[in-house]
């Protein structure tokens, strides 16, 4: 590799890109080496900033403090299931409590000459003579009246 | 990332005793420190970093009879980080009459004066700080997330792969991206 490398290539080695021949022209390249540890020098100010931040302003909780945060919140997640729980059982009653939809007036009307018309024809299929003869079964005597007069007899 | 004796101690409890829930009392002594840097850097709020990291450590101490043990402690607790984080920044994406944090470059830069450096010195690099600062604050969260991992954190890339839920060349191209932003940034000034 005769000629520098872009800044490209440096962020891609940086990166974890790095080839065995981009690492060996870093190593006999003073101005590419100069370069990558510029960026390497920034990144290493920049982790011990970022640490020693973290460093002063940390502070580590007292455990008996952090066990009561950890029990509260498993108390407050079975508080959330019991919630749940119980809008899911409102939920799933909420159509008991509903009134029963009442069928349209056409509809009623229809299924009511329905049953008219029914009834009529069953008393057509229960009458035991044609419509000819019911002149002439009305003159015989009920059977219920030749029962008594055997018993007579 | 050297592991020492006591986390090496922890990883050998979760493994033969996942019901362990009182040693869950050592894991917030060893790590509290490390997840709160991650998420410091990661909202740059001192508040806002003790609010998420107990909450980080309340997510994990109700997990933590599930942990089977198949990554490090250490790898699944910035699991739990990133994902706070990422929840953390997606509800403030909603509250969008709430300003983004900013960091303070004197608080940072504060830290700085101690150090041996000549004031031109201290001066540019507190600069380039800055410069680096508020480039965190205009990148995505991934690539915001793989760069505090691999440059505060000093994670491998695998190890970040895992507590980021993507492949490594995921990592590689995120890491890539900050990077470019960040040269971006410095180059600017």
């Amino acid at each position: 590799m005769n000629t520098h490398l872009t800044e490209e290539q440096i962020s891609r080695y940086i990166a974890g890109y790095a080839t065995a021949e981009l690492d060996r022209h870093i190593v006999g390249c003073a101005q590419c080496s100069a370069k990558l540890g510029s960026l390497e020098n920034i990144i290493g100010q920049f982790r011990g900033s970022a640490g020693d931040w973290a460093g002063r302003e940390c502070r580590l909780p007292d455990m008996a403090t952090l066990s009561g945060v950890f029990r509260r919140s498993r108390t407050l997640s079975l508080r959330w299931v019991a919630a749940a729980a119980t809008l899911a059982a409102i939920a799933a009653a909420f159509p008991a409590f509903r009134k029963p939809v009442e069928p349209p007036v056409a509809v009623l009307e229809q299924s009511r000459s329905d049953e008219q018309l029914l009834e009529r024809v069953n008393a057509h299929l229960s009458q035991s003579a044609p419509a000819s003869l019911q002149p002439l079964m009305e003159m015989l005597p009920l059977r219920s009246d030749l029962k008594n007069e055997g018993e007579i007899r | 990332m050297q592991p020492n004796a006591t986390s090496e101690l922890l990883v050998t409890n979760i493994d033969n005793a996942p019901a362990a829930v009182p040693n869950f009392d050592e894991v917030v002594q060893h790590y509290w420190q490390r997840v709160f840097r991650f998420v410091l850097a990661s909202v740059r709020n001192v508040n806002e970093a003790e609010c998420l990291t107990q909450d980080c450590f309340c997510k994990a101490y109700k997990a933590w009879t599930r942990f089977r043990g198949d990554s490090s402690v250490e790898t699944w607790l910035m699991h739990i980080a990133v994902n706070v984080v990422r929840d953390f920044f997606r509800n403030r994406r909603l509250q969008f009459w709430r300003s983004a944090p900013v960091v303070d470059a004197s608080e940072v830069g504060c830290i700085l004066t101690d150090r041996k450096l000549s004031p031109e010195t201290n001066a540019v690099v507190q600069e380039q700080l800055r410069n680096v600062w508020a480039a965190m604050e205009i990148l995505p969260t991934k690539q915001r997330t793989a760069f505090l991992l691999r440059f505060v954190d000093e994670m491998e890339l695998s190890e970040i792969a895992q507590v980021m839920g993507i492949t490594e060349g995921s990592v590689k191209v995120h890491l890539f991206r900050a990077v470019h932003a960040v040269r971006k940034r410095l180059g600017r000034s």
